[in-house]
C-alpha cells in the first residue's frame, strides 16, 4: 500500500530541485567559470565536477521522490539528506574564508543547508503524525544483500569520517591537485552512500524501502564515472590515489545495477 | 471518527529549535579558538562555529531564544505562541540584518545597532530558524484525522 507525501515534503522537494538543478548543471557542465558563478572559486575544474555530481544525481532522485509519492521509498533517505547537509555545513565551517560572503549562491548554500537539519525532523514528525508509519511489506531483501548494503555502509562512513580529518594529506595524493575544502565537501557525498547501506541495520528489508537511496547512489556513481572520462584537466593515474575514484564510483554504480537487475521485477 | 490528536511535530519543532539554540548560546561562550575563532579583519567579532558573528550578547539571546523555547514546548499554546513570537522577532532581524549589510556594502561582518554583530550566516540562520518557528506557531494547524491513512 502506497502511503503519499505530506505536502510540506512535496514543497520542500520542489524547493531543493530548484537549487540542485541549477547547481549540478553549472557545477558540471561550465566548471571553469565557478569564478563568477559559484560561492567560492574553486580552481581546478575536475573539482568543480566532482561536487557537481551529486547535484545531477539528486535530480532523478527527488523527480522519482516526487512523482511517485510514496513515503515508504523516501524515509530511508531522510537521514542522508540530514547527514550530507551537516557535513557540507561542517566543510563550510572549516573553510568560510574561502566563501564570498554575500553572493547569491552563498544564501542559497546555507539556506539549503540549514534548511535539512530544521525543516526534515519536523516534516518527519508531522508525516507520521499526519499518516502513520508505512508497512514493512513487499519483496524482500536477501540476508546475502542486506550484509554487503550494510558493510559498505560502516566502510563508507569510516572513509568519510577519515577523509574528513586527514582532508589535507588526502588532497596531496588525489590524482589531481585538489583542495581540502573541495575534497571535504564531496566526502558530503560518501556520507550519502554510506547511510544508503547503513539503513539496512533497521532490519527494514522490503525492498522498496532501499529502493531510492540506491538510485541516488547509482546516479552519483554514473555521472562521476562520466566526469572522470570527460574532465577537462590532467588526470594522474599514477599519483597514489590515482586508482581510487573510478574504483569508488564503479562501486557506487555497480551495487545499485546489481540490486535492481535483481529485484526490480520481483 | 474524528479526533484531535496531539501535535507533537509543533512540540517537537519547538524543542528543536529551542535546543539548537540553547547549544548555539552554550557553545558561544566557550573559550575555545579552535570553535568559535576572533576575526578581526571586519568588526572584530568571534565567530561561533567559524561561521557565526557572535559576542557576550549574541550568546545571551541564543540562550534565551533557546531556554524558553525548551520552556514553550512542554504545552501546545505555549509552543504556538513562542513560535509566533521567535519566528516574528528572528524575520524581524533578517530582514533589517540585511537591509544595513546592504546600506553598507554588504561588508563580511557587521555591527547591528551598534552592538550585535552579525555576517551572513547568521542572517540566514535568523531567516531558516525563523521561518520554522513562524511555520509551527502560525501555519501548521494541530492535526485532525481518525488515525493512520492508508493513502
Amino acid at each position: 500500500m502506497r502511503q503519499p507525501l505530506i505536502r510540506e515534503f512535496r514543497a520542500l522537494f520542489l524547493a531543493n530541485l530548484g537549487v540542485i538543478v541549477p547547481f549540478g548543471l553549472l557545477l558540471f557542465f561550465f566548471p571553469r567559470g565557478t569564478d563568477f558563478y559559484w560561492t567560492w572559486t574553486i580552481p581546478e575544474p575536475r573539482s568543480a565536477m566532482l561536487i557537481g555530481a551529486i547535484y545531477l544525481a539528486g535530480v532523478p532522485y527527488y523527480l522519482t521522490a516526487f512523482f511517485e509519492n510514496d513515503w515508504r521509498q523516501v524515509e530511508n533517505g531522510l537521514g542522508g539528506l540530514i547527514l550530507f547537509s551537516l557535513v557540507l555545513l561542517a566543510a563550510t565551517m572549516a573553510h568560510w574564508n574561502a566563501f564570498k560572503p554575500y553572493h547569491p549562491i552563498t544564501l542559497v548554500w546555507l539556506a539549503f543547508y540549514y534548511g535539512g537539519p530544521f525543516l526534515v525532523p519536523v516534516f518527519y514528525h508531522l508525516q507520521i503524525e499526519r499518516l502513520g508509519a508505512a508497512p514493512d511489506e513487499g519483496v524482500r531483501l536477501a540476508p546475502t544483500a542486506r550484509a554487503w548494503l550494510i558493510g559498505r555502509g560502516v566502510f563508507y562512513a569510516v572513509l568519510a569520517l577519515l577523509g574528513f580529518i586527514f582532508a589535507d594529506a588526502i588532497a596531496e595524493a588525489w590524482p589531481w591537485a585538489i583542495r581540502p575544502l573541495e575534497l571535504r565537501v564531496f566526502i558530503g557525498q560518501i556520507a550519502v552512500v554510506s547511510w544508503a547501506g547503513l539503513i539496512a541495520i533497521r532490519g527494514r528489508l522490503a525492498w522498496s524501502w532501499h529502493r531510492l537511496g540506491l538510485l541516488l547512489t547509482g546516479a552519483i556513481g554514473a555521472i562521476q564515472l562520466i566526469g572522470l572520462l570527460i574532465g577537462p584537466t590532467p588526470y594522474s593515474g599514477s599519483s597514489p590515489l590515482g586508482a581510487f575514484p573510478p574504483l569508488l564510483f564503479g562501486e557506487w554504480l555497480a551495487t545499485p545495477v546489481v540490486l535492481f537487475i535483481l529485484y526490480r521485477r520481483r | 471518527m474524528a479526533q484531535t490528536r496531539t501535535s507533537n511535530f509543533i512540540l517537537y519543532g519547538v524543542r528543536l529549535l529551542g535546543l539548537v539554540y540553547t547549544a548555539l548560546g552554550a557553545l558561544g561562550f566557550l573559550p575555545f579558538h579552535f570553535l568559535n575563532p576572533l576575526h578581526q579583519e571586519g568588526v572584530g567579532a568571534r565567530y561561533l562555529l567559524n561561521l557565526v558573528a557572535i559576542n557576550t550578547l549574541h550568546n545571551l539571546i541564543h540562550l534565551a531564544i533557546g531556554v524558553s523555547g525548551l520552556w514553550a514546548a512542554r504545552e501546545l499554546p505555549s509552543a504556538r505562541l513562542w513560535g509566533r513570537i521567535a519566528g516574528a522577532v528572528l524575520l524581524l532581524l533578517f530582514v533589517a540584518g540585511m537591509w544595513q549589510a546592504g546600506l553598507e556594502g554588504f561588508p563580511k561582518d557587521q555591527m547591528f545597532l551598534g552592538f550585535l554583530p552579525l555576517n551572513s550566516p547568521g542572517h540566514i540562520l535568523h531567516l531558516m530558524s525563523g521561518g520554522l518557528a513562524l511555520y509551527l506557531g502560525i501555519t501548521a494547524r494541530p492535526s485532525r484525522q481518525a488515525g493512520p491513512s492508508t493513502g
